[in-house]
């Protein structure tokens, strides 16, 4: 597992609030109940403070699966 | 330790802090990770979030065929617990391989210890304790971590574990409010962090939320989802945009007016359809106004406009709006952070996420007071709360307090506050480790002192534990142990008072004595939405009441004891006069009250205007002192059968016989005007236990036929054309 993916696995547990989560590229919305808008907004401002950029509105929207995310930072 | 072949010899990495060295975690391999651990964890110095979670974070890279060496760096004694660092992390540990007994036990100290990590560790005990299905454990770490943060992050994830918390096993003691958030931009945000903060004010909350950017058409369409709701309590949720105030407004008089027009049309909408309190935020200055200057000063200018609108809503409000003061919300937050640009553009959320929690804290506390549970009485420890020093050992003339040093001012400067508590009606009382002697010492002997002995309502100096010592203080005020605040420097007593009676609000003093009155101040815990003047005589009433307490200790027997104190009740129907002391009384009596029915003040006032409802107050006045306005009647007319709607009393006059004086008049009213029955219900609640037998006791006879009679409603009548009265010792001076 490479740095950036372990790095929002561990978001993605703490937003999501399930210690044991595991997550990879294909981890999309429908695969978890509670991934819903406001969750993907908490992620985004998790991941740009871990990560040191910042996302614009309309990559925000693009959002729904892990590989966006990877693809997005 | 090995780490040449990354590039790093260990000569050159012990010139750099811990802090500096754990961001290269990730080039470490699993099997050096030990090593690079105790290296870290031991050179650390202060606790800090980022070494926290990147140690955190890659715990789950240790290799797992050899965790003998691993398990020894948990033990009690290893050199990892020297650190608060290493404490945290074999705490995560422990979580991590399940031990979850010594995870408890390890978390219980980093909450105690680091204060950083209080929020964190309590999470972290929450989450393990609902895990073994501890609720009430669970419940009480929960609340814990939601009073010690304001941290978004943190409060979004207690909001979670609340929810699942709340699924698996609903609160007892708790209560329940459904509340409608209508907002111009988003609000799915705010969301986690109202419920994580009404839950630490002892709120469980049911949200609606309006379809994003329909404020208006929620508000104005009688069928839309909000009326579906039926909220009891609704926050109009907008800020300075809304107003879209160009620099100069040319015709700033009317933009004003029409403006407070615009939202007071909304707030007669809602009140016309629903039976709500409306929280109704005011609008924050812009953080960068163009104008700068003549913005302020120009009466034409934004931000002066901006005021002018704030001033307006105030003075156009209605009883059942209250003003959220969101400018000074953001003021105290910081104006610059708080209108943070980039959150706005991105997810139209405003303002700052990490303000949201300051935000809610101000919604709770208005909440709170509207359902009478702000808390009335603060408790104060002496030593290091009041004073610098411990006076039974520095003496008189060796603790700090007024001038000349700074340390001695900050804390007179803390004493003026609480002055200023007493003055707007919160009674204070002293609870301290002392012997009696030497803790009244310096209110008597010592010119620093601005609070004087006669300021407390209350004063145990004594060598009981506190909580013993609070029990006590509630009972002699005759308040709930709810009503109480309580402040000491000491962490172990301000625990020990936590985990003894978690219903007391508990506020730990900062370190540094200037900063006491933020300490203090921050809580809201003495928020109220309107200040009657009995608010401001309390002090005095509750004064006498102790008084009265003497007498009747002194007194041979109870029934002489009421006549001595010579009582005297004038009483009438509600009028405009009394119309706010009446429905603040409808609202939060909660002990000595046999139906708990709220009403708002149009509500009340409505029923001043029917035929069908007899109404009345009572003020209660003896040789001790006026007691203010503290009874009400409510009496709904059924041909010739008078039903008691509202029966209360105010809880410092129970005892008196004031509820005779009451059921008396009802008879006496009810007989001229024609009617043979008297109908009494009692509608039970989780507080007014005292008044279950209320009226069995006065002979009324319950109505078993009555099919309003359930599990928590009794009904019960009394035939008032043969009937004995109960003696009451108040004489009556009508109005």
């Amino acid at each position: 597992m490479n740095d950036k993916l372990s790095t929002i696995q561990r978001i993605f547990r703490d937003v999501l609030d399930e210690p044991d989560l595991d997550v990879d590229e294909s981890f999309s919305m429908q695969d978890h109940e509670d991934w819903d808008s406001v969750a993907t907004v908490q992620i985004v401002l998790a991941i740009e403070e871990s990560f040191g950029k910042r996302l614009s509105t309309d990559e925000v929207a693009e959002i729904s699966s892990v590989a966006d995310i990877l693809r997005l930072f | 330790m090995s780490l040449s072949k990354h590039k790093f010899s260990l000569e050159n990495i012990e010139k750099l802090s811990a802090s500096n060295i754990i961001p290269l975690i990730s080039a470490i391999e699993p099997d050096e990770l030990l090593e690079f651990y105790d290296y870290v964890i031991d050179n650390s110095d202060e606790y800090n979030k980022k070494d926290h979670y990147l140690l955190r974070d890659n715990l789950r890279r240790f290799p797992k065929n050899d965790t003998s060496i691993f398990q020894k760096r948990l033990e009690h004694n290893s050199d990892w617990q020297k650190t608060s660092l290493g404490k945290v992390i074999i705490a995560e540990a422990l979580h991590l391989e399940k031990q979850n007994v010594e995870a408890i036990k390890v978390w219980h100290e980093t909450a105690d210890s680091i204060k950083e990590c209080n929020a964190y560790a309590n999470l972290a005990l929450a989450r393990l304790y609902r895990e073994l299905d501890y609720f009430e454990l669970a419940y009480l770490a929960l609340k814990s971590s939601s009073t010690a943060t304001n941290d978004y992050y943190t409060l979004t994830q207690i909001a979670k574990v609340l929810k699942k918390l709340v699924k698996k096993s609903p609160p007892l003691e708790i209560t329940k409010i459904k509340l409608a958030i209508l907002s111009t931009s988003t609000t799915s945000l705010i969301l986690p962090i109202l419920h994580a903060k009404a839950f630490s004010n002892n709120i469980l909350l049911e949200i609606y939320e309006s379809p994003y950017g329909n404020l208006k058409q929620d508000i104005m369409n009688p069928e839309s989802g909000l009326y579906k709701f039926q909220p009891e309590f609704i926050i109009l949720y907008c800020h300075w945009r809304d107003l879209k105030l160009s620099i100069l407004t040319e015709d700033s008089d009317r933009i004003v007016t029409e403006t407070v027009k615009e939202w007071k049309s909304y707030w007669d909408l809602l009140n016309g359809r629903l039976n709500c309190q409306i929280l109704q935020h005011n609008f924050d200055l812009s953080a960068t106004d163009s104008l700068g200057y003549i913005g302020h000063s120009n009466i034409s200018g934004r931000t002066r406009t901006i005021r002018r609108i704030n001033e307006e809503l105030l003075l156009q409000k209605t009883q059942s709006v209250h003003i959220v003061d969101f400018d000074n919300i953001a003021a105290n937050f910081g104006r610059l952070q708080w209108d943070e640009l980039s959150n706005w553009l991105r997810a139209q959320q405003y303002p700052n996420t990490n303000a949201l929690s300051d935000l809610c804290e101000s919604y709770m506390s208005l909440i709170r007071s509207v359902l009478g549970a702000s808390s009335k009485v603060l408790v104060l420890d002496l030593d290091n709360t009041l004073w610098g020093g411990v006076i039974g050992e520095d003496g008189l003339g060796g603790i700090k307090i007024g001038p000349p040093s700074p340390t001695g001012e900050a804390f007179s400067a803390f004493q003026e506050y609480i002055l200023e508590l007493k003055q707007r009606g919160i009674i204070l009382a002293v609870c301290s480790k002392n012997n009696e002697a030497d803790a009244k010492l310096p209110f008597e002997k010592h010119d620093g002192m601005v609070l004087k002995l006669n300021d407390f309502i209350v004063f145990k100096a004594n060598w009981l534990d506190k909580a013993t010592n609070l029990i006590e203080i509630a009972k002699e005020i005759n308040v709930g142990i709810d009503s109480l605040v309580f402040v000491d420097d000491n962490p172990f007593e301000c625990k020990l008072v936590r985990s003894k009676l978690p219903m007391v609000k508990v506020v730990q003093l900062p370190e540094t004595p200037s900063e006491y009155i933020h300490g203090l101040h921050h809580g809201k815990f003495f928020e109220s939405i309107s200040l009657s003047n009995d608010d401001i005589n309390r002090n005095k009433s509750y004064k006498s009441n102790i008084e009265r307490q003497h007498h009747l200790d002194s007194s041979t027997s109870l029934e002489e004891y009421l006549d001595s104190l010579k009582m005297e009740s004038s009483h009438d129907k509600f009028n405009e006069l009394v119309m706010e002391r009446v429905t603040q009384l409808i609202n939060k009596t909660n002990q000595f009250n046999l139906t708990t029915r709220r009403r708002n003040i149009d509500e009340v006032r409505k029923l001043t205007e029917s035929k069908k409802w007899w109404t009345q107050w009572f003020r209660l006045s003896d040789q001790f002192g006026d007691n203010g306005l503290i009874g009400i009647v409510i009496c709904k007319i059924i041909d010739t059968c008078w039903e008691v709607d509202t029966l209360l009393m105010s809880c410092r006059v129970i005892g008196r016989t004031m509820e005779d004086f009451m059921l008396n008049t009802i008879i006496d009213a009810a007989i001229i005007s024609g009617a043979t029955e008297v109908r009494g219900i009692y509608i039970e609640s989780a507080k007014n236990n005292l008044v279950a037998d209320f009226y069995p006791s006065k002979g009324f006879i319950l109505d078993d036929n009555n099919e309003i009679n359930s599990e928590s409603v009794s009904v019960h009548t009394l035939n008032i054309q043969y009937i004995n009265r109960s003696k009451s010792h108040i004489e009556d001076k009508g109005i």
